[in-house]
């Protein structure tokens, strides 16, 4: 399975994908169920090709920013599908579909490098758990993101609970990929933390979404202030994940493997 | 505007951070959720300072970032002392450790030639042995591996025995293979590889590696590991 084969599979997850979301918004006895198994399907095509992928590169597909956005599509669309039989937001799966085929959009006009070449750096038991909990969490909090979105346009929907749950479990992750991170980073550069620009966002990402935590408990009624908060903190974390290539600030990130061959 | 580090050597650092407890334990009264939003707030906004600074300045080891931190730690512990929380705790230790034990940490880049000892101001000195590079058959590297002999200088200018024995002199040194990822403790210091003569390759005739020394570290690392905890116990909660 190669790059070429990535149009194929993308078309067949996109269909899936946008059926699952035209169906939420049909009234039949069974629309649930047959979204879910929709939106699924759609999801296990798309991770099939993850996995041949995988299995031709014989290296995780975890290296450029075009692999990361894989997984992302990947995760955000599983995050949507949980959100949905959770809570059954029937609107949530047209959001995260919309976004994940953004995602996968750009891979297919701007595929970027896919070789198979895993430089020395990036060869360690720290990578794959590093970068996979953190594309689950962007994904998860990209999810609360839409939903704040979601709030803040529409006040009447009560969103919140979902919002909680989501951004519990996506900071938790977002916290577990930055340790495993600051644990690499001993092992690689010499120290856990270094303030890289891209360790720099992520902390700022980090505090914003902690800070949401506390500004709920402080104003609890507060919804506008408490969405724009998400809101914020999903700026600062596409900062972290790929706004930094435009910053000129970050230009000497050591995370930044596509220049620093030697690393 | 920078910390003069070497101020804050051990135990003054000890007596700063001790320092910071008791400020906590003083103003607990300050352990709301109010409060500890306002810290969260300057230290985001310390934080951004230094998000948009170029690289090389390093914002964070300047007065007002170390200031926002030390209030930042002050606050987290007179919550601690009232809410305790792993994750809160965790948090408080890593960047209680981290700030405090910069003083005390050191990093050396040296230059370790082939035919010779390397000259260090570290109480060891290193030989470069051999040196490989694998490569994909594209040509992009593989793998860096790098032999070096580290030697004890103390041992070496002191020995037990006999000063002509050699193979006594082989007892003081020890071989060991520098792989990138791959750090080697040897006598409280790590040793990275960093760099070689990429024109040469396997023919290089030096190899460049840092040494680190960070005595605080297992209480950072105490700290990182207790913050995990308490972020899956929030998971599973």
């Amino acid at each position: 399975m190669t790059w070429e084969h990535f149009i194929y599979f993308a078309i067949a997850t996109a269909c899936c994908w946008i059926a699952g979301s035209v169906t939420a918004f049909l009234n039949h006895r069974n629309t649930f169920l047959w979204s879910a198994v929709v939106y699924a399907t759609g999801i296990v095509v798309y991770a099939s090709f993850i996995v041949a992928f995988w299995i031709f590169l014989q290296r995780p597909p975890l290296v450029t920013m075009g692999e990361t956005r894989l997984w992302y599509s990947l995760f955000l669309a599983m995050a949507g599908l949980i959100t949905y039989i959770r809570w059954r937001y029937k609107w949530i799966l047209s959001l995260t579909t919309v976004m994940a085929l953004v995602f996968l959009l750009i891979n297919i006009l701007r595929p970027e490098i896919h070789n198979q070449v895993l430089m020395p750096a990036l060869q360690s038991v720290w990578f794959i758990p590093h970068v996979t909990v953190y594309m689950f969490s962007y994904a998860l909090l990209a999810c609360t993101f839409l939903l704040a979105l979601a709030g803040l346009i529409r006040p009447s929907l009560n969103v919140l609970p979902a919002i909680d749950k989501l951004c519990r479990a996506g900071l938790s992750f977002f916290t577990v990929g930055m340790l495993l991170g600051a644990l690499w980073a001993k092992q690689a550069w010499g120290n856990y933390w270094n303030w890289d620009p891209k360790e720099t966002w992520a902390a700022i990402t980090w505090l914003l979404y902690v800070f949401y935590f506390h500004l709920k408990s402080i104003r609890p009624k507060a919804y506008k202030y408490i969405y724009v908060s998400l809101i914020v903190a999903f700026l600062a974390l596409q900062i972290c994940w790929y706004g930094l290539q435009y910053l000129p600030s970050a230009r000497g990130s050591m995370h930044n493997y596509a220049l620093n061959i030697k690393r | 505007m920078t910390v003069s580090l070497h101020l804050f050597a051990f135990p003054v650092n000890l007596i700063v951070g001790l320092f910071i407890v008791s400020l906590g334990w003083k103003f607990r009264k300050l352990y709301r959720d109010k409060h500890m939003t306002i810290a969260l707030l300057l230290l985001i906004a310390v934080a951004l300072v230094q998000g948009f600074m170029p690289a090389h300045i390093a914002f964070t080891r300047m007065w007002p970032f170390v200031v926002v931190l030390t209030v930042f730690l002050i606050v987290l512990a007179s919550r601690l002392f009232l809410k305790f929380s792993l994750a809160g705790f965790g948090l408080w230790l890593a960047l209680w450790a981290g700030m405090l034990g910069t003083a005390d940490a050191s990093v050396t880049h040296i230059m370790v030639p082939r035919h010779e000892y390397a000259r260090t101001s570290l109480p060891f000195t290193l030989r470069l042995e051999d040196f490989r590079v694998t490569r994909y058959q594209t040509g992009e590297p593989l793998e860096y591996r790098a032999q070096v002999s580290l030697q004890d200088i103390n041992r070496r200018e002191n020995p037990p025995h006999r000063r002509d024995d050699l193979s006594d002199l082989q007892e003081y040194s020890v071989l060991r293979t520098l792989r990138v990822n791959h750090p080697v403790n040897y006598k409280g210091h790590q040793v990275y590889l960093m760099d070689y003569d990429s024109a040469k390759g396997d023919l290089t005739e030096y190899c460049i590696v840092m040494v680190t020394r960070q005595p605080w570290r297992w209480l950072i690392f105490a700290g990182i590991l207790l913050l995990l905890g308490g972020a899956l116990k929030t998971f599973v909660s």
